[in-house]
């Protein structure tokens, strides 16, 4: 056989069966699928509408408590001490996530507020539609984790700069007047290994799983973290981190695709 | 949502591409899983190849308006899936990794399934896969890559070539002896295993385990 023909890929298939077998993928993980195609389609449809007006607010991913939830970290779970936060009227950008929080599980926003603890009903592994939320948010991305939750459920917002959190193109999706309004206290964190450090401290733990977190902080964010009753949220686009948090006795998981 | 075959992948991608996210969810649905398969045969992880079908499956989303109907849609999103496949392999390379204790399934024991006469088709397919998977897995990575990119992924030899960076001569060299190794590597292991006639009907050339003589 010449050299020619023993390198020609068509002289040289595999079997029917053998090339099936290639393209068989068996067992296919069932969660892991419907949290794929749900994820892609809320990419086109879905809680990229929420997301929009924070698309141009230099990327920054802004989470609120009480509703969109949550991987609860168990009673145990320490708060975290936020820094001092200012008063001030909320941007467009915090209220459209304040209304995503409510509009996403407003029955947990009622039962956290009245009695402190944001435990979600639904099963183990099950995503519910709203846990779905993506956004073109593009490179750098900051989380923002709320505060201890004051007894009463008025709160403040924390320190975001207003040329960072107003959005480029807010009107269409979130119209809001410049009103005051209640939103939850927030902390920005800036950094991977901020978000890192809020992570260990909100866990109490050096758990490994808050370290791949930040290493995989190359994708752009996509990790944040709220506590303030014994919750803690977590937002990233990258499933094995999920179902790595899952493993830690979580109750239910938020699944969200943010681009990198 | 009920799960069929598609007979035909264009009007329902016409109508994701209209704004149908129920046509959208079901042409996904059918597409997840070869290009999962492209993902797990190019990463041999299956945590690694899901994270990767579920990035390829974004980016497939958000070229969705710009797929032309030129191609099938089931090839694109196999190229994609390849693509964000090799993609993750580059990173992967440069990543630090911390330890995460993955859940992973306990290697079946087939002979002891075999032996307690439980073995039925669908333990020898699994078997079959269980082999196959371990023999791609340790072929040299770009032959492995070109055998995956042209039998799973369906791709043609100029687009394999363009995604690994080599001329087309290159690449059906390196499909032509990649396939020769792993045919060799399935029969080595089917006779070890006891059954050699599991593989007696790959069309066989001259094998040659050396990774050498690329053009």
């Amino acid at each position: 056989m010449s050299d020619d023909l023993h390198d020609d890929p068509e002289q040289m298939r595999l079997d029917d069966d053998i090339v099936a077998a290639l393209r068989d993928p068996s067992p296919i993980d069932e969660v892991a699928r419907r949290r794929a195609v749900r994820a892609a389609v809320a990419t086109r449809h879905g809680g990229a509408r929420w997301m929009r007006p924070l698309s141009a607010a230099a990327a920054v991913v802004v989470v609120a408590l009480a509703g969109v939830v949550l991987v609860r970290g168990g009673d145990d779970v320490d708060m975290v001490s936020a820094p001092a936060a200012t008063v001030r009227t909320a941007t467009d950008a915090e209220r459209a996530v304040a209304d995503m929080a409510a509009e996403s599980s407003p029955e947990l926003e009622s039962s956290a507020a009245t009695d402190g603890g944001a435990t979600s009903e639904m099963a183990d592994g099950e995503l519910d539609d709203a846990d779905l939320l993506t956004d073109d948010a593009g490179a750098a991305a900051s989380a923002l984790m709320a505060e201890e939750r004051p007894a009463s459920t008025a709160v403040t917002a924390a320190a975001v700069p207003e040329e960072e959190a107003e959005p480029a193109e807010s009107g269409d999706d979130a119209p809001m007047d410049d009103a005051p309004m209640s939103v939850l206290p927030l902390v920005v964190i800036d950094t991977v290994d901020d978000l890192a450090a809020a992570g260990r401290a909100a866990l109490d733990t050096d758990d490994t799983v808050v370290s791949e977190c930040a290493v995989r902080g190359e994708r752009a964010i996509t990790f944040a973290i709220v506590t303030g009753v014994d919750a803690v949220l977590v937002v990233t686009n990258d499933a094995s981190t999920v179902r790595a948090l899952a493993a830690k006795s979580c109750d239910v998981i938020l699944s969200a695709s943010i681009a990198p | 949502m009920v799960r069929r075959r598609l007979r035909s992948w264009d009007d329902p991608v016409r109508a994701a591409q209209a704004g149908d996210a129920a046509a959208l969810e079901h042409v996904l649905d059918a597409a997840y899983p070869r290009m999962f398969a492209v993902c797990l045969r190019m990463l041999h992880d299956r945590t690694e190849a899901a994270d990767c079908t579920q990035e390829a499956m974004i980016k497939v989303v958000r070229g969705l308006d710009g797929f032309d109907h030129r191609a099938a849609f089931s090839t694109w999103c196999h190229r994609v899936a390849a693509t964000t496949a090799l993609d993750a392999i580059r990173h992967r390379s440069r990543r630090p990794r911390a330890a995460i204790v993955r859940d992973d399934a306990p290697e079946p024991d087939w002979e002891d399934a075999r032996a307690a006469g439980e073995v039925t088709d669908g333990v020898e397919r699994a078997e079959v896969r269980d082999r196959l998977s371990a023999a791609l897995a340790a072929l040299p990575t770009d032959f492995a890559h070109a055998v995956v990119l042209r039998d799973v992924a369906e791709l043609e030899y100029a687009e394999i070539a363009a995604e690994l960076g080599v001329a087309v001569g290159t690449v059906k060299s390196r499909i032509a002896r990649g396939r020769r190794m792993l045919a060799a590597a399935l029969d080595a292991d089917s006779e070890q295993a006891g059954n050699p006639a599991a593989r007696d009907d790959v069309q066989s050339g001259p094998v040659d385990m050396a990774p050498g003589g690329e053009q």
